[in-house]
């Protein structure tokens, strides 16, 4: 049909089947900010339009409800390429990161001024009451609010949104706003699916309804016989070559335990085929005719289960070694399935399949038992975490296309370099056959760091020649991609009278799921990012990781850092209560401070021994102070409602930034014809402000506008190796590789100089906005200099090459507080404060940082008390959409929230700087659970953190 | 699929007999989103045309048309307070302004947003059915399991006080168990459970089944409480 519609102010005509959903012909029409997150569950509002000036989800709307009617989408908001004053507003305040929702939030704020140009914060929330903003948090917007009104009022904006560091500088450390976040907020066609061009054929996934089988056949001949069916792949037509998904510096510490559709599935949705067809409809038509014969077998949900005697094996192939193979691994493999995948370790993990170990290692220092025997009290409680989902708005996807002999890969990732890799291995490419190119991420959080998708669209664009576009529905996101590892563990902290910890023991049982990836990492961080806090002498950690058939785990922001802490907070609260002692002054008595040698490191090296290194710089005992204060710690506070009690708690908390030793970073900085720089970083921005990092440190250092710089980054083509942006790695390693480029072309500028100039490289130096000045007063600007240089007589365009590696660690520290209210006869229970502190060393982008804070602390808020993957005895997962999941929105947000950071400048980082985001995912669970025991004296120790399991523990029922 | 836009509430309620398989469409919020119950179906009735939406008050009662959304309804002023509460746990501005009352109330959700207040509130529905229009109390709508008549409003006392909850891990989520109360009669809605109206003690007449939102004994415990003093 033929819609009659009015859409941003002029008439135009949507066409498209009768029930078509408006969202997909909008899409389709080239109104390209109409995204869809839920595949139209009507939640997460990326979807939002406004009709007949009001607010809805374009997806639960069909075509011909629209006809004759008025729609304006977000891009009304913008007009010849200028942003209106909210979305400039939105930029200023930091909120416009990975954006995939950025565009809606604008439009439904813009709405909002226009009905209320004073709106209440109740109002806000009940304009962004249905968008879900999963990267920044919620706080920044109503800032974004107040700067519109202030801008109206006063014709300009005054207040910052964060205060500025280092005076010195220029751009480091000053709110400037993310350099790509005026095209962000204006919807611009910057992700994988706006690459899409037409014709561009479609692959859906037929996945196992069974938690173990083997697949015994396959028979796709009626499939293959519907027209339009391009290929279907199967494990009995694809390679036999081992390798896993993880996207890890290699060689990896995960197994290669999967081939790339294996002949035995291990969870309900494992890849079973892949069909490339001309469209979805014919993808999902051809599905339905495979026929499928399958050898069901006992599964395994749990680490208990997992390590039970007799329990099924969910990998029982050839083990290998690429190096250090155990002596005896021939005996070893004596009863190996033939029919089962190879696992083969690239260096050994300590893993037993036999047993269902894919992973294992213990460590510590002193000696624990002395330890125990010397304390006054001991707690010894087992923690347990749940499954939880990362759920970017924009789900997995991939685009993929064969150009000139080579593979081209648009994908929305963390490690493009990674990928190519990957996507090489499992192709039998060498690597300058595959390009990737990373667009815009809308939404990582980890899960984009392993190579989910791309393996098997690039597959089967390679080999079908195909032009091939793929994306996860969001069910898919759920139960075939990956999560965060639940996790048991137990911890025994033994303490005496005056509040010094004399032992700890953690023991930590994992699991992995169904494949290894990660699986030594993300366990190892439960003790190694938390046991380093402690100034303890006697300490030891057993890790082992489980392999069983729930879906698939991997990184999640924080990696097992927010369930280690979870662990070994609320067990220090618990002791602290034991003690009868107040659990900050235990923290402060116990923590570690500048110059403190880490021995504990040497046994947390990861498969590797680790080195030994003293505290670097540290805001943690600033962090605590400052938290407390606002928090108002030791103060009661009581409700007039006797039913809501109120308490309050804390969190210690660190990470790291990168893995030094590991991570490897490269960048280029040139100096174009006209004098103007390009930065060529390996780095991935998925939405944080990396590519504004570099920016920032090109001009501080080259002395020019910012404007004059822009950034290409995560192109494997164009831009140099980098192994990607997961664990915090961004800043201090891709950050310090533009710095050291930047600082590369500086000296091959001056060099120039010299020569063109006539003087001696140290009389010169470099001015703003771009000149090379002498001492003899004599002035070159850089277009003089790049036009002489790149002439037909020149010595050649300068452009300067850093790279970055490091033994050196730039720990960020922090701590966050909670007061939380409890309704002790139904359970309810609110957030009323969170205050979040933390030390980032230098924040090169502080408005972004404080953002990042607010978002991490919300996605770890709704991993404590919302959100949850729940599973069927069968293995199926039943929280396949938002809102069955339980993510949390602005409603959630607590009533009072502030991120704030403590000015540290590290000796390591670019300009003093340390990483921002994944160490906030870590506070809020042992905060909060320390806040509701605090209220009610109920410990939960399981995610999430429930009104149920609160009133089971107060005995109501 | 197949819709049809009839012109008048008898052509709509005829379609809604002569079809198997066939729903009203109101808002469509429920029917086209992703997760229904509702979305298999084969022929679809909108009934935006019957003009259908829209607040009125006369003689000491408010009417309330079963097109009118759930954001005219927490909005107006017209409406009791504890009627607009209940309309405002649908947290979501873009549900609200599309989701009706009469698609609310009809799809007898155990974790509705409205329907524990409307019936708490005695209200009346007025609905045409193949044998022309009725009026009748939202109780006694309830007593039959299936109704193919078309809802057309509802009718509540305009003063009439009372008092709604709603118990559920977040703001977007299931309600476990949502409830209402005024002047003494009490209703109940509790998540794959059911529904159940009239005396204080009405909540024991809940079958508790364990789902997502929690235990049958949470459940059954929550509703015990929910409005003790």
């Amino acid at each position: 049909m033929d819609a009659k519609v009015r859409i941003n102010g002029k008439n135009a005509i949507l066409r498209g089947k009768e029930d078509e959903r408006l969202r997909d012909v909008l899409y389709r029409e080239g109104y390209t900010t109409v995204r869809d997150s839920d595949d139209g569950e009507g939640f997460a509002g990326s979807d939002t339009i406004i009709l007949d000036d009001k607010l809805v989800y374009s997806n639960l709307l069909m075509l011909y409800q629209v006809d004759g009617r008025e729609i304006r989408t977000a891009e009304c908001l913008s007009s010849a390429g200028k942003i209106n004053d909210v979305q400039e507003a939105m930029v200023k305040a930091g909120v416009v990161q990975s954006a995939y929702n950025a565009p809606e939030a604008a439009l439904a704020l813009t709405w909002l001024l226009e009905h209320n140009p004073n709106p209440t914060k109740e109002d806000i929330k009940n304009a962004l009451s249905g968008i879900f903003i999963r990267d920044a948090g919620y706080e920044h917007y109503y800032m974004a609010v107040d700067m519109v009104k202030e801008k109206r009022s006063k014709g300009s904006i005054e207040e910052d949104a964060a205060p500025s560091y280092r005076e010195n500088l220029m751009y480091i450390g000053k709110p400037t706003g993310k350099i790509d976040g005026e095209a962000l907020v204006a919807g611009d066609r910057l992700f994988v699916e706006d690459k899409v061009p037409p014709h561009t054929y479609a692959m859906h996934v037929l996945r196992s309804p069974f938690a173990h089988a083997f697949v015994k056949s396959i028979d796709t001949s009626e499939a293959m016989k519907i027209e339009g069916v391009e290929e279907i792949f199967t494990a009995f037509n694809t390679p036999d070559i081992p390798y896993m998904q993880a996207g890890q510096g290699f060689p990896e510490p995960s197994p290669y335990d999967r081939v790339l559709i294996n002949k035995k599935v291990r969870h309900v949705g494992d890849r079973v085929a892949a069909i490339v067809a001309v469209d979805m409809e014919t993808a999902m038509k051809a599905a339905e005719l495979i026929k499928v014969e399958y050898e069901t077998l006992d599964a395994v949900f749990t680490v208990e289960e997992a390590m039970a005697d007799g329990a099924p094996l969910v990998h029982n192939g050839k083990v290998e070694y690429a190096s250090g193979a155990p002596a005896d691994l021939d005996e070893y493999n004596k009863d190996a399935d033939e029919r089962e995948e190879k696992v083969i370790y690239q260096f050994p993990l300590h893993g037993d399949i036999k047993k269902n170990i894919a992973a294992s290692a213990h460590g510590g220092i002193g000696d624990i038992e002395k330890g125990f025997a010397e304390s006054d009290a001991i707690v010894d409680a087992t923690y347990q975490t749940s499954q939880v989902q990362c759920t970017p708005l924009e789900p997995h996807v991939c685009y993929a296309h064969v150009e000139g002999g080579r593979l081209v890969i648009n994908a929305s990732t963390q490690v493009p370099y990674h990928v190519r890799r990957i996507v090489a291995k499992v192709c039998s490419l060498p690597e300058n056959k595959v390009h990737v190119i990373k667009e815009r991420v809308g939404g990582g959080y980890g899960s984009k760091q392993d190579i989910l998708v791309e393996d098997l669209v690039g597959y089967a664009s390679w080999k079908t020649g195909k032009p091939i576009y793929y994306r996860n529905t969001r069910a898919e996101e759920f139960y075939a991609n990956s999560t965060r590892h639940p996790m048991r563990i137990r911890v025994k902290m033994g303490g005496k009278k005056d509040g010094t910890i004399t032992a700890i023991y953690m023991d930590v049982r994992a699991n992995t799921g169904p494949y290894g990836n990660h699986c030594l990492t993300v366990p190892m961080n439960a003790s190694s990012k938390t046991l380093p806090l402690f100034r303890v002498d006697n300490m030891y950690y057993d890790l082992i990781t489980y392999y069983t058939n729930i879906p698939p785990t991997g990184a999640y922001q924080g990696y097992g850092a927010p369930k280690g802490f979870f662990a070994i907070i609320s067990a220090m609260g618990e002791l602290a209560m034991k003690l009868g002692l107040d659990p900050l002054k235990v923290a402060e008595k116990n923590i570690v401070e500048e110059g403190y040698m880490l021995e504990i490191l040497k046994g947390l090296g990861e498969g590797r021994e680790g080195a030994v290194v003293p505290v670097g710089s540290c805001g943690l005992r600033q962090a605590l102070e400052r938290g407390a204060e606002l928090i108002g710690w030791g103060k009661k506070a009581v409700s007039d409602d006797p039913e809501w009690k109120i308490g309050k708690g804390f969190a210690m908390i660190q990470q790291g930034s990168g893995l030094p030793g590991l991570d490897h970073s490269n960048a280029q900085v040139k100096l174009l014809t006209d004098g103007t720089i390009l930065v060529l970083s390996g780095g991935a921005d998925l939405g944080t402000g990396l590519d504004t990092i570099s920016a920032k440190i090109a001009a501080e250092i080259l002395k020019v506008p910012l404007s004059v710089v822009s950034v290409v980054s995560g192109d494997t083509d164009s831009c140099l190796f980098d192994t990607g942006a997961y664990a915090s790695s961004g800043t201090y390693f891709s950050g310090n590789a533009s710095l050291n480029a930047a600082k590369d072309l500086l000296k091959k500028m001056l060099h120039e100089a010299s020569l063109q100039m006539g003087e001696k490289e140290e009389d010169l130096s470099v001015e703003y906005p771009g000149f090379i000045i002498s001492k003899s007063g004599k002035k070159l600007s850089y277009f003089q200099l790049s036009h002489d240089a790149t002439a037909g007589d020149g010595r050649g365009q300068l452009i300067g090459t850093g790279s970055f590696t490091t033994p050196n660690f730039a720990v960020p520290y922090g701590a966050h507080f909670a007061e939380v209210a409890v309704n002790v006869k139904t359970g309810e229970i609110k957030v009323r404060k969170f205050i979040a502190v933390q030390d980032a060393g230098t924040p090169i982008n502080p408005e972004l940082a404080l953002c990042q804070m607010y978002g991490a602390a919300m996605k770890s808020i709704g991993h404590t008390l919302y959100e949850d993957m729940v599973l069927d005895k069968d293995g199926k997962c039943l929280t396949t959409t938002f809102t069955d999941y339980g993510v949390p929105m602005i409603e959630e947000a607590p009533e009072v929230f502030k991120a704030e950071l403590v000015d540290v400048n590290d000796q390591y980082g670019p300009f003093g700087a340390k990483s921002i985001s994944e160490i906030a995912c870590n506070g809020a669970a042992p905060a909060i659970a320390m806040a509701i025991a605090d209220a009610t004296g109920v410990w939960v120790r399981s995610w999430p953190i429930t009104g149920e399991k609160i009133l089971k523990g107060l005995g109501k029922f | 699929m197949t819709i049809y836009h009839p012109l008048s509430a008898e052509e709509a309620v005829k379609l809604r007999h002569d079809h198997e398989n066939s729903l009203y469409l109101a808002g469509g919020t429920e029917i086209l989103r992703l997760g229904s119950d509702e979305r298999d179906v084969d022929v679809l009735i909108d009934i935006s045309n019957l003009s259908l939406s829209g607040i009125t008050e006369k003689s000491g009662r408010v009417e309330i048309g079963a097109m009118t959304t759930l954001e005219e309804i927490r909005e107006s002023e017209l409406v009791p307070q504890f009627i607009r509460d209940a309309a405002a746990f649908c947290a979501s501005l873009q549900i609200r302004n599309r989701a009706t009352i009469g698609g609310n109330f009809a799809l007898r959700r155990t974790d509705s947003y409205l329907v524990p207040a409307l019936l708490a509130a005695e209200a009346e529905v007025k609905l045409m059915c193949n044998k022309g229009e009725k009026t009748k109390s939202v109780a006694e709508y309830f007593e039959k399991k299936e109704c193919k008549g078309l809802l057309l409003s509802f009718s509540i006392e305009a003063d009439r006080k009372g008092c709604v909850r709603r118990i559920a891990r977040s703001s977007h989520a299931h309600a476990a168990v949502t409830g209402s109360l005024s002047e003494s009669v009490y209703a109940y809605a509790v998540s794959s459970s059911g529904i159940a109206y009239g005396s204080k003690d009405s909540w024991k007449d809940i079958n508790y089944v364990s789902d997502l939102t929690g235990s049958a004994e949470y459940k059954r415990y929550l509703a015990s409480v929910l409005f003790e003093e």
